[in-house]
């Protein structure tokens, strides 16, 4: 029962009247060392879970830079150079799947599944499209190309360009079943487009998928 | 026994009545900390659970939502409530613990959540967070933060909260403020249509309800509460009951939120409820046996306190062992009923809490205080008019 404690099981007696609260002032003295200590220890607790927890995750996301000139692993199978300048956004950087980079307004994605090619570029065209009707321009998205990577695998590649943006996206495809398995795509404001575009380039092609997944160039 | 002559040295208590346990506690800090961490966390639980695009597109239903799982909430604390055998606990330190599970717990574990999961996505492979590492974060940054909820309770002087059932019971009412708004959270997030509110509250209020958040606090709360009140035990045995409930507690969350065996399941409806009862039924049968150890110690402590304490005019012997259990307070009705009919009976039953609320009104508040002498006052004329029945 909530107030008949016992001490060493001997259960305590008691007939007084209900006891003024000084009784307990030790304990309810609001800078008695309990009160303090135990306010203190929830509101650590609180701000370890609420914030502390929090700060790690910033402060993992930050420090995952591109170490310049050696392969970035996006996931277990897909990797690419970047280029010098590039840094990694962490809120759109998922480890293992997505990596994220910006450099000059000009943003770029490398993600080791998606959708399939034309899939890809029908949405592309759309978000193009979308974001151009204000304008009331049109978007000319060129048909696919293909392209090869430094090592060797086979891809697809297109680009669009409106009046405010440009984008370019480069595929890694799986020459057996059409399957794409490493896409790399880029776009930002298409006045500074031409000073990012050589990197980009080198960037798609420096882009790799382990042997068991990539098409390699019979 | 009768109460000590007045010439009599009263005996020392361990722990003299402190008056009614109340919530409001102005001169411990901890108190003011809880007001603090309700306010900040209440601004953010609400626009949490009005923001969800399905109340704007459809009010219908998080009104059916908020119905469906108030109603809900209430039948299962109403349920704990009237499960407590010897004391009726402050409605008011109730709705606090509900309050902190529902509010603060909420809301820091939905930070911490989100936080932990970025983390193991950084750290492990994609896979591994999706599969693991959301129920390693929620069981931990969840049954931890609801956990706080008890100790907070626990550090109140006036809170009065001081044995293995009273963690038991508050932590039961945390895990259910938890479960509760958490249940309204997937609800209105997840549901396009009011089909959906129903499909919701069928799948996590009993499918998953029973074996959920308010069982697992309900656990590790206990332990808390055997930490704190045994102090006839050593420490080390103490703090190893109280980690070895938070062990299970959180390994009950864990084994709940793994993919292991859904996987396997997944095809077959009637593996999926195998899984489930698999899952579930454990968390629910260590509560019980943790239920039963901590009434064998509070039936303990009571019969210690009413056989050196409680008047026996008022609580016989006889009555006293009857009132032990359920069974025999049963007993004890029928026993009345059949010798003076049914009236009879009713009265004798509350005669019964009469008597229960006496001995805890001495317990809390002394033989002598205005509650006590009151009950004492009703005990005789329950006496009375069984007499006359």
């Amino acid at each position: 029962m909530t107030g008949a404690e016992t001490v060493g099981g001997t259960p305590t007696a008691q007939t007084t009247p209900v006891p003024s609260p000084s009784m307990e002032h030790r304990y309810r003295d609001l800078f008695d060392r309990r009160s303090v200590l135990g306010a203190i220890g929830v509101v650590a607790v609180l701000c370890f879970f609420g914030f502390g927890l929090a700060a790690v995750d910033e402060w993992v996301k930050e420090s995952s830079t591109f170490d310049v000139g050696t392969a970035y692993e996006v996931s277990e199978t897909v990797s690419f150079t970047p280029a010098p300048g590039w840094e990694i956004d962490p809120a759109g950087t998922i480890p293992g799947a997505v990596v994220k980079a910006t450099k000059n307004g000009v943003t770029l994605k490398v993600l080791s599944f998606t959708l399939t090619p034309k899939d890809t570029i029908k949405s592309f065209a759309k978000v193009f499209r979308d974001s151009d009707e204000q304008t009331g321009t049109y978007v000319r998205v060129t048909g696919l190309k293909p392209f090869t990577t430094t090592s060797g695998l086979n891809g697809v590649t297109w680009d669009a360009h409106g009046p405010k943006d440009a984008s370019e996206t480069w595929m890694v495809v799986d020459g057996k079943n059409g399957k794409n398995l490493a896409q790399m795509s880029a776009d930002g404001p298409a006045a500074n487009w031409a000073g990012v575009a050589p990197e980009l380039e080198a960037m798609a092609k420096s882009l790799t998928v382990s042997a068991a997944q990539g098409s390699e160039t019979p | 026994m009768s109460a000590a002559p007045e010439t009599a040295a009263p005996p020392t208590p361990a722990h003299p009545p402190r008056g009614r346990p109340t919530i409001v506690d102005p001169r411990s800090f901890v108190f003011w900390v809880l007001v603090a961490v309700l306010i900040y966390s209440g601004i953010h639980t609400y626009s949490a659970l009005t923001s969800p695009v399905a109340l704007k597109v459809n009010p219908a239903i998080g009104w059916l939502g908020l119905v469906l799982w108030a109603i809900y909430g209430i039948a299962l604390l109403a349920f704990i409530y009237y499960h407590q055998l010897f004391v009726r606990r402050s409605p008011w330190i109730t709705l606090a613990a509900v309050l902190w599970g529902g509010i603060v717990a909420t809301w820091f574990a939905a930070k911490a959540n989100g936080a932990a999961a970025d983390i193991f996505d950084h750290w492990f492979a994609l896979d591994f967070n999706h599969r693991w590492g959301t129920a390693i974060s929620a069981a931990t940054n969840e049954e931890s933060l609801k956990l706080l909820g008890v100790v907070v309770l626990f550090l109140l002087p006036l809170a009065a909260v001081r044995s293995t059932l009273d963690g038991w019971f508050y932590g039961m009412m945390v895990g259910l403020g938890f479960q509760l708004v958490e249940d309204y959270l997937y609800t209105v997030q997840q549901s396009t249509s009011l089909g959906d509110v129903g499909h919701m509250f069928f799948l996590r209020g009993f499918l998953a309800g029973a074996w959920a958040h308010a069982v697992y606090t309900g656990i590790a709360g206990a332990g808390i509460g055997y930490l704190v009140s045994r102090r006839d035990r050593s420490w080390l045995a103490r703090i190893g009951v109280a980690v070895g409930l938070f062990a299970i507690a959180w390994g009950m969350h864990f084994f709940w939120d793994t993919p292991f065996l859904n996987e396997w399941a997944a095809d077959s409806a009637g593996l999926s409820w195998l899984v489930i009862l698999i899952k579930g039924v454990p968390a629910l049968v260590i509560l019980f046996l943790v239920i039963r150890w901590g009434r064998n110690q509070e039936r303990k402590v009571w019969t210690a306190f009413v056989d050196d304490t409680i008047d026996r005019d008022l609580v016989s012997e006889a009555e006293a062992k009857a009132l032990l259990d359920r069974k025999g307070r049963r007993a004890a009705r029928k026993s009345v009923r059949e010798a003076k009919g049914r009236a009879a009976g009713r009265l004798q039953k509350h005669l019964q809490y009469a008597q229960l609320r006496y001995i805890q009104s001495v317990s809390e508040e002394g033989a002598e205080s205005a509650h006590a002498v009151s009950d004492a006052s009703e005990i005789r004329e329950l006496r009375a008019a069984i007499a006359a029945a």
